[in-house]
């Protein structure tokens, strides 16, 4: 009881200015009185008869979204470790990062389409593309980063290379490489959508795009509504994972923080 | 370093030309660089390349910079009023867990296909990343700095423009830094759903019609721009924040 007073304490400027806000919306809406203004009840009303299908059609674009995660970090996490570690052969590896990063990742989307026409691999190739800089960038970081003493404890107990890489360098490279990941999963959702849109055949994007041709804008607004819930679920659980397995690293911020 | 970096560069090209002379793939799927090189040239002499260019850069610049004012005044309101922040953030966190692609049907029944189109949705995009950076940095100033300005009488007001501001501006250039990048993809990723002109039209519109080598001519153009913003945002830190790095340079020096 006292938790959810002291929720309600921090939040009710939040919802109170939510309601607000649809409650102009849907007033404004009578007033304009036009198909192409919809108000928040006849939003809400197209969630209703739509829910299911929409849920589904998120489902396929969290697959997707999740598959090219999935490669980015198996692919990503050991390169990065890599880069950063060997810098004899690393040094020349990062700057092709640096050079591909200041593309913007849907312009290579029509790449994908030529490679591998509008199907599910196209999209995952644009997710993985994506996502795979912050997960690199985030792990060379944390891996030069790491505090000197442990290459040397490492090199005490005569660890060989690859054991240093899994043992020493991935777990304290962990908390930094986890804000790329946290970075890297709300772009996943993000790219996911949009390439949706553009190599249409199903999903989310492809959702909002039919019922715009369909000019049937409440059912893009639920539609657009869906996906912000989604994303802040998704991000909310990214979140408490890593409060959870990380404690060790926040416990140790603590008490440096209060020395 | 910048040894090494032209280093790598050349052999990624050099690796680039070799794989498509040899047609280890479908060259009229992976033209060699030159060959991209030369239909840029040509799309630049015939003011295609140029025309498209500007029109993203421009919308990108300009949806960036309004989204640049908009998160500041919105972080300054905040961090003065905290009741403002704390209402509006529910708002806040949908927007930004929103695709900027996601808004642009919608945004043509409400804009039609106009410039407002364009820059609307790069502002949708790039507001929150500029917002939250620097409402967090305007809140958690260093105790010290509050301190000294309360000994020197200011008022909550001019602490806040004459030493929480300040202080807050390296964190704010990484949110604008981090907004410069979204507003050129928002920017690009408009344009290729509404389909009229832009880069992003043009990527699309050479890949349909399979002129491959000007597809990459596009992209690697999508890819300048990149760079360009990214300079913009360093060359205008450096009044602002430019005081960081001095007083890094200052501890390293000790």
């Amino acid at each position: 009881m006292k938790a959810l007073s002291r929720i309600w304490s921090n939040a009710w400027p939040g919802a109170l200015f939510m309601l607000a806000l649809l409650a102009a919306w849907e007033i404004t809406a009578r007033r304009m009185a036009s198909p192409s203004f919809p108000g928040a009840l006849d939003m809400l009303s197209e969630l209703r008869q739509f829910g299911p299908e929409l849920l589904r059609e998120m489902g396929t674009t969290l697959w997707r979204a999740a598959a090219g995660l999935f490669l980015a970090l198996v692919t990503m996490l050991p390169l990065g470790i890599f880069i950063g570690r060997v810098r004899s052969v690393g040094d020349y590896i990062e700057p092709v990062f640096d050079m591909l990063r200041p593309l913007p990742a849907l312009a290579i989307i029509p790449l994908a389409m030529i490679f591998a026409g509008v199907g599910s691999t196209a999209k995952i190739m644009v997710i993985y593309y994506s996502v795979s800089f912050p997960i690199v960038l985030s792990t060379i970081d944390a891996v030069r980063g790491a505090h000197p003493m442990l290459s040397n404890v490492a090199r005490s107990l005569r660890l060989s290379r690859s054991e240093t890489m899994l043992q020493i360098d991935l777990p304290a490279a962990l908390p930094k490489i986890m804000v790329g990941v946290r970075i890297a999963v709300a772009l996943a959702i993000l790219v996911s959508v949009s390439a949706e849109m553009l190599l249409s055949t199903d999903g989310m994007g492809y959702f909002i795009v039919r019922a715009q041709q369909q000019f049937r804008i409440g059912l893009g607004m639920a539609a657009l509504l869906v996906i912000a819930v989604t994303a802040l679920v998704v991000n909310g659980v990214v979140a408490w994972a890593e409060r959870r397995f990380l404690r060790w690293n926040l416990e140790r911020q603590a008490a440096t923080a209060s020395n | 370093m910048w040894f090494k970096k032209c280093v790598s560069i050349a052999l990624f090209l050099l690796l680039w030309e070799g794989i498509a002379r040899l047609e280890l793939v479908p060259n009229e799927y992976f033209p060699p660089v030159t060959q991209i090189l030369l239909a840029g040239w040509e799309m630049l002499r015939s003011g295609e390349l140029l025309l498209a260019e500007a029109q993203t850069l421009l919308r990108a610049l300009a949806g960036g910079a309004l989204s640049v004012v908009l998160g500041l005044v919105m972080a300054l309101l905040g961090a003065r009023y905290e009741l403002l922040a704390r209402m509006w953030s529910p708002l806040v966190e949908i927007v930004r867990s929103i695709p900027p692609a996601a808004i642009v049907p919608l945004a043509i029944f409400a804009l039609g296909l106009t410039p407002t189109l364009f820059i609307g949705v790069v502002v949708f995009a790039g507001f929150t990343t500029v917002y939250l950076p620097a409402l967090n940095a305007l809140v958690n100033t260093e105790p010290v700095q509050i301190y000294v300005a309360r000994t020197l009488g200011y008022s909550r007001l001019e602490t806040l423009f004459l030493v929480r501001l300040p202080a807050a501006w390296p964190e704010i250039f990484t949110g604008i830094r981090v907004t410069a990048g979204v507003a050129l993809i928002a920017a690009v990723a408009s344009e290729m759903l509404a389909g009229k002109d832009g880069l992003g039209f043009l990527l699309f519109d050479t890949a349909f019609s399979l002129r491959i080598s000007e597809m990459f001519a596009a992209m690697l153009m999508a890819a300048l721009n990149g760079i360009l913003l990214n300079q913009l945002v360093v060359w205008l830190r450096n009044p602002f924040a430019g005081w960081q790095d001095r007083l890094a340079q200052l501890g390293d020096a000790r």
